[in-house]
């Protein structure tokens, strides 16, 4: 086997075990043969160059004989084959042409395959080092449940669809919060009328429904120190509440709304601390609206920035020594951890100095 | 009617109802700010209640007791003394009293092992530092709504409107004099 037929082969068999990869070590006893690999980590497609010089040469003489000439060669062939000389040129050049187009394509998908297996690779090692992992249940069961507790997800009148859906962890220094990271994609149809000229030369009106599809991000955090509050930015006001209440801040009441189930929920929510804390959360997401269910059922922190678990390469299985000190370190998912330090921080604002630190959704749950 | 009586009447109108908005806009920022200075005195007066709590639990340390109990003493009546009506200023002594009082039982919980270990204690202080926190927060958002008020009646055309009408004074706002002699740089306000 030479040596980019092994490279291929242990790609293909570290991209299977990638996708079924249950912890951080699975990932690194992946890495870890790449590190042992004794020969080069890229592609050399020697024979697939060499065949490419050939065939473009051919393709470019065969042309060359038929416009320039025609040549002997051609007219000789013409006569073999019965076409016109023309016709032999594209029959040597065509499929020469065709093979040197496909074989670079074949060069260039080979060159983006360690970058890919790396990629992934980085993926699960973010996914592992954040604690986070598939929800237990279908993305369609998941949103039936947060639509009963949240109006947030009382989007799109055509058409709602979970597209990613992740559990996770976050141990805080005094409180260790259960969340989910959702993913909603929903579809606003709506009627629009226009005119246009048919073929009498008639103005006439149509109508047609236009789509327009979206994507909301969120992040549903187990959350009992607050119940039946909403604060909003956006212009989803199914999430408002019966009492809408203005805070001390003017800078706060021209950004956001807030409202509650109770004038007095709404004071008890707008402490001085929080109303500054919401402002530089504000600040840092677009478009971000809270939800802390009346029903306890938590808090629905969303937002339309998509960068919450993206995450910055540590290099790639090139380096093999470098990317495998990356993956046992695991990647940092940044925003995602600012964002929960920030929920972190309203959960100390709300919580009960005099109560023990505490409530975890697995711990209610058990 | 005539156009130009019209335009008159137009202009005198839009006039008047610009004086109006004027007017309305200098009382609804000094409520505003009236609003945030109460809500400075709720946190301080919380403070205070916290303080009760926070008492018995530092009275049996005698070397401490009579310090921690004077700066305890101390902010109560400096919280007593802050006015009802907004001004930063006033807010001064309060906050070193506060300042004083959580050093003194920094030292004490460093002083006394057992202390140290008290959960109480340390729920305790985790409250205060909170309600600290929320008298800070409440005088950011108390300064910020002066600058608002302040800026209304001193800019044009509010100033004009204040000088005839409302007859508001420009309100401090709160500035922290121990922490800005900490720094070698004045702005040259």
């Amino acid at each position: 086997m030479n040596e980019d037929k092994r490279l291929a082969a242990m790609i293909d068999a570290a991209t299977e075990a990638t996708k079924s990869a249950k912890n951080t070590a699975d990932l690194l006893a992946i890495v870890g043969k790449f590190v042992d690999y004794k020969g080069k980590l890229r592609f050399e497609y020697k024979a697939d160059w060499q065949a490419i010089q050939v065939f473009t040469v051919l393709a470019i003489v065969a042309l060359a004989a038929n416009y320039l000439g025609p040549w002997a060669i051609l007219t000789w062939l013409a006569e073999a084959w019965g076409f016109t000389p023309s016709t032999c040129a594209w029959i040597i050049a065509g499929p020469s042409i065709l093979f040197v187009t496909g074989t670079l394509s074949y060069i260039a998908r080979g060159r983006h395959l360690l970058p890919e297996l790396s990629r992934a690779l980085a993926l699960r090692s973010s996914r592992f080092a954040n604690g986070l992992g598939e929800i237990g249940t279908s993305p369609e069961q998941l949103l039936v449940r947060l639509q009963q507790s949240f109006r947030d997800y009382a989007r799109g009148n055509h058409r709602r669809q979970i597209q990613l859906a992740l559990k996770g962890t976050f141990k805080g220094p005094l409180h260790t919060l259960t969340y989910h990271y959702v993913d909603l994609e929903y579809v606003d149809r709506h009627t629009q009328t226009y005119t246009e000229t048919n073929s009498k030369g008639e103005t006439v009106t149509r109508s047609r429904n236009v789509y327009d599809q979206y994507r909301r991000y969120s992040l549903v955090v187990d959350f009992p120190w607050v119940q039946g509050i909403a604060v909003r930015s956006d212009k989803q006001t199914k999430i408002d509440l019966d009492h809408t209440y203005e805070t001390t801040s003017s800078a706060f009441n021209s950004t956001l709304t807030l409202s509650g189930t109770s004038a007095m929920a709404c004071a008890r929510f707008a402490k001085p601390v929080t109303v500054l804390h919401l402002l530089s959360m504000t600040a840092r997401l677009r478009n971000p609206n809270l939800e802390f269910a009346a029903d306890g059922a938590g808090l629905c922190l969303s937002f339309d920035d998509n960068n919450l678990i993206d995450f910055e390469m540590p290099g790639d299985l090139s380096n093999p020594g470098a990317f495998y000190k990356a993956i046992e370190a695991g990647i940092d998912l940044p925003a995602l951890t600012t964002l929960l330090e920030a929920i972190h921080v309203l959960a100390e604002q709300h919580d009960d100095n005099f109560e023990s630190p505490t409530p975890t959704a697995i711990q209610r749950e058990n | 009617m005539d156009l130009p009586v019209i335009i008159g009447i137009s202009v005198a109108v839009l006039g008047l109802l610009a004086v109006i908005s004027y007017y309305n806009a200098i009382i609804g920022g000094h409520n505003r700010a009236q609003r945030a200075w109460a809500d400075v005195l709720t946190y301080e007066r919380q403070k205070s209640k916290v303080l009760d709590g926070l008492q018995p639990h530092v009275s049996h340390y005698q070397d401490y007791e009579h310090n921690l109990m004077s700066e305890i003493t101390r902010l109560r009546s400096a919280i007593a003394e802050l006015p009802s009506a907004a001004n930063g200023t006033s807010l001064v002594a309060a906050e070193s009293a506060t300042r004083s009082l959580l050093n003194g039982l920094r030292v004490a919980v460093e002083a006394y092992p057992d202390l140290k270990a008290s959960e109480v204690l340390g729920n305790f202080m985790r409250e205060i530092t909170e309600q600290q926190e929320n008298v800070g927060a409440a005088i950011v958002i108390f300064n910020g709504e002066v600058e608002r008020f302040n800026n209304s009646i001193q800019m044009l055309p509010g100033s004009m409107v204040n000088d005839m009408l409302n007859r508001k004074a420009p309100i401090a706002p709160f500035t922290d004099a121990e922490a800005s002699g900490s720094f070698n740089y004045t702005p040259n306000l």
